[in-house]
């Protein structure tokens, strides 16, 4: 995990799926619990499932019962184009790099 | 003299590419996953389909995959992944023996609107339906259960 002034940042790799989900989003949890901005950098990871996308939501859930911030950085084409389908990106706020965190 | 054949000159048709059938069987368990993964794109490349047509591909197999594994078959059961290859096209077939899946019930449920206040169910089906360019399910047959995807190369 790093830090972008007061976001912390989580930058998992590979893919969020079925397999995946549940450690991440445990990490997501736990690092919500500690901070009250926390962004999930997206740029290493190259497929998403919906039951990344389920994670996705859990996390923002967790973040808003918390009252605090939970956003996406730079999702690759192809998770890009699942989270745009699944009509997920309307819901969630998403910047192209940490220099675009506000 | 016997006369040259004639058929050594004449321009023969192009000969349409012949069906190709594959098929492989997959215990029901998470870690078959991956192989059900490199199973299909292995053929999806040879067959010419686009990156991201691949993508669509892999997406749509993990997503029935998955529900089959939590809604259908339990331990010990197989999975049976079939692909025909036409010259455009692929049609993926993923078999269960588990109990009948509520096809229409689970596209009904997500409309591509999450919300913050319900749980979201059905979005792996839906994915499924925007991916693919068609997509059918029989339910518990003799053979078991069967969804029935089919991708158009083009149409990627």
């Amino acid at each position: 995990m790093s830090s972008h002034g007061n976001w912390k940042i989580l930058a998992p790799t590979g893919r969020i799926d079925a397999l995946t989900g549940p450690v991440m989003e445990a990490s997501c949890h736990e690092a919500l619990e500690k901070n009250p901005q926390v962004a999930l950098d997206l740029r290493g990871v190259d497929y998403m499932s919906s039951a990344g996308l389920r994670v996705l939501l859990s996390n923002l859930k967790f973040a808003s019962g918390r009252n605090a911030a939970f956003l996406l950085i730079g999702p690759q084409e192809t998770v890009r184009e699942v989270l745009e389908m699944s009509g997920f990106s309307r819901i969630f706020p998403i910047v192209d790099d940490p220099s675009r965190l506000p | 003299m016997k006369e040259p054949s004639s058929k050594k000159n004449a321009v023969e048709a192009p000969a349409r590419p012949a069906t190709k059938r594959f098929g492989v069987d997959l215990p029901a368990d998470p870690e078959a996953l991956p192989v059900m993964r490199a199973f299909a794109e292995a053929i999806a490349l040879e067959a010419g389909f686009s990156e991201r047509a691949r993508n669509h591909i892999q997406l749509a197999l993990e997503e029935v995959a998955v529900n089959i594994l939590i809604h259908g078959s339990g331990p010990g059961s197989e999975i049976k992944l079939l692909v025909t290859l036409e010259a455009d096209h692929a049609v993926w077939e993923i078999l269960d023996r588990g109990k009948p899946f509520p096809f229409e019930e689970s596209v009904s449920r997500y409309d591509g609107m999450p919300t913050m206040d319900q749980p979201v169910g059905g979005v792996g089906l839906f994915l499924v339906r925007k991916v693919m360019d068609e997509v059918r399910y029989e339910p518990a047959t003799a053979q078991g259960n069967r969804m029935i995807l089919t991708k158009y190369k083009e149409r990627a």
